[in-house]
């Protein structure tokens, strides 16, 4: 029963960060500049339905900008990515690293300079806080004492998620607090359950002692 | 110090004590529930709403009085295409945001209506079934705290009382809501300490609990480490017993009785069948589990805050606050006792 003692501080300890820490900035909103100028429509040539006759599959068709040039972006059945300049409806190359860092630093709210860039383009490279299927993306960090990180699609140009300090903690809290310490991912394992179960009795028999203790207090008992 | 530490632990365990347990159990309900049924995603499937159109019946964007957008999209919506138009949106869909859809052939306003929502709805559920209303709902909406826009929500009859949440810009389907989705809300509510609706676990309620809880771990842990430290607790039990004399002053009787070195007196004396009165369980709070010791036995600061000093003088001490180890002939005056020697 004395080390359940362990795990209630450890919860308590992940549970009191988790919930002190507000969860947008936690998702690292508050790095990304949230001026968003509108699309030059009067710049659009080529228009969804010229898009369409070119790329009858194309799902998931969006009109936005990249830069402040309104671009396309859209998968086919495949999943396979396109992103086709709006005003000729050229397909526009794979982002290279000079305009990835560019796309970051437009992006990035403060003035930070970079700290590193690289290409992760196999599952072999791949930072366990990132998905596969943002492949093949840029891992741009910049300079600051909390690690600020954007991966932006190699295909797509955006930022597909970002890190920081503060929300790697958060992912080892969260890890702690439901005790997979594998991937953090399985909420459902046993000994988490184990421990849950003798928490429980623990608990209350630590409740029945203060009832003791509050509510039925001994007038025997001192000197 | 140590006593306050003590008491703290008391009064803080009185003030989380309910919250603790419902943390405990709804973190036991989440390890044991299934999650797809607990999302209310038992009965969803995928609606699928794209379909071949003649690329030359899509209006042109410049022939439209389309306000400044952030973005624009291309949705089908049941077969038919529609523009999305983005004025204005957060990080998440939830979040309020201006966007609104236009019929893509002949570029007029085409919000959701009520028959594609029911269509939709219908469509995302595995099962056959009837609906009973649709309405347009405004946020707040009870069932999702977070949603900031407005949804469709489609109420069938069926034997769940699932409810299907549409996305009013989009003909997205947001939820099904249903008892077992329900149940699991209820649920992180209840761990959230959300009893206020926001939907999140950003609160002050909570963490103002959480710091208190922090603060019964620690107060409990350095109990304990007390308590090791004292030799009450020791990692592994080596069985070394001793004998003691134990006259016990209700019955005017005296046994001699083998007691374990390493566990405290008080449990030693419970394991004899001589159980000693007390209110905390051998936690050194309450004073009741005193007895004499007829040789010389350092005083604790738990003896030293439960008993007078006259009765330290004479030689009473806490029971639970000593060794066997540490005595050879004590009095007591039992609450309980089945003791053949």
């Amino acid at each position: 029963m004395a080390f359940i003692g362990i795990q209630f501080l450890i919860w308590s300890l992940s549970g009191l960060y988790m919930v002190s820490m507000d969860i947008h900035f936690i998702h690292g909103e508050s790095l990304q500049a949230q001026t968003k100028q509108p699309i030059a429509l009067a710049q659009v040539n080529y228009s969804f339905s010229n898009l369409l006759s070119e790329y009858p599959d194309a799902i998931q068709v969006e009109l936005t900008q990249l830069l402040g040039k309104p671009i396309y972006r859209f998968v086919d059945k495949n999943q396979r990515k396109y992103m086709l300049n709006a005003q000729t409806g050229a397909p526009l190359p794979l982002i290279d690293k000079d305009r990835a860092l560019l796309i970051a630093k437009h992006n990035m709210r403060g003035n930070n300079s970079i700290a590193s860039v690289q290409l992760i383009d196999d599952t072999s490279t791949l930072p366990s806080e990132l998905s596969t299927r943002h492949l093949p993306v840029w891992q741009v960090v910049f300079e600051h004492y909390s690690s600020p990180t954007f991966y932006i699609s190699q295909h797509f140009g955006n930022i597909v998620t970002k890190r920081h300090f503060f929300w790697r903690m958060f992912d080892w809290m969260w890890r702690f607090h439901i005790m997979d310490y594998d991937d953090g991912e399985n909420v459902a394992n046993w000994f988490l359950l184990f421990i849950a179960l003798l928490s429980v009795s623990a608990a209350l028999l630590g409740l029945m002692l203060t009832y003791q203790r509050v509510f039925k207090p001994s007038s025997t008992g001192a000197n | 110090m140590f006593k306050l530490n003590k008491t703290l632990h008391k009064w803080l365990s009185l003030f989380v004590g309910l919250q603790l347990l419902i943390w405990l159990i709804t973190g036991l309900y989440f390890n044991l529930m299934d999650h797809k049924k607990g999302a209310g995603n038992a009965n969803l499937r995928t609606v699928v709403h794209r379909a071949k159109v003649p690329h030359t019946s899509l209006i042109p964007l410049q022939s439209l009085a389309i306000k400044p957008a952030q973005s624009i999209k291309l949705l089908w919506i049941l077969g038919q295409p529609y523009y999305q138009i983005i004025e204005q949106a957060g990080a998440h869909r939830y979040q309020t945001k201006v966007v609104y859809l236009l019929d893509a052939q002949t570029g007029t306003p085409a919000p959701l209506n009520e028959t594609l929502a029911r269509t939709i709805a219908l469509k995302s559920f595995k099962e056959a079934v009837n609906i009973t209303e649709a309405r347009l709902l405004e946020p707040p909406i009870a069932a999702l705290p977070k949603e900031q826009n407005p949804l469709w929500q489609v109420i069938l009859n069926d034997a769940n009382n699932t409810h299907i949440y549409i996305e009013h810009s989009s003909g997205q389907v947001i939820a099904h809501v249903n008892d077992d989705r329900r149940l699991r809300d209820l649920a992180f509510k209840l761990h959230f300490m959300d009893y206020m609706n926001t939907g999140g676990f950003n609160h002050w309620l909570i963490i103002i609990f959480a710091i208190t809880t922090l603060v019964l771990s620690l107060t409990g842990a350095t109990w304990l480490i007390e308590r090791f430290k004292a030799g009450q607790l020791s990692l592994i039990f080596k069985h070394h017993k001793k004998s003691v004399t134990v006259t016990e002053l209700t019955s005017q009787q005296t046994h001699t009785l083998a007691l374990e070195t390493k566990s405290s007196l008080f449990d030693g004396l419970i394991a004899s069948g001589i159980q000693l009165p007390s209110s905390c369980g051998g936690g050194g709070t309450c004073g009741l589990c005193k007895v004499r010791c007829k040789s010389v036995v350092n005083a604790t600061s738990a003896d030293k805050a439960r008993l007078s000093d006259a009765k330290l003088e004479q030689g009473y001490r806490l029971a639970c606050e000593h060794n066997a180890g540490e005595v050879t002939d004590i009095e007591v005056r039992a609450k309980l006792i089945r003791c053949d020697d």
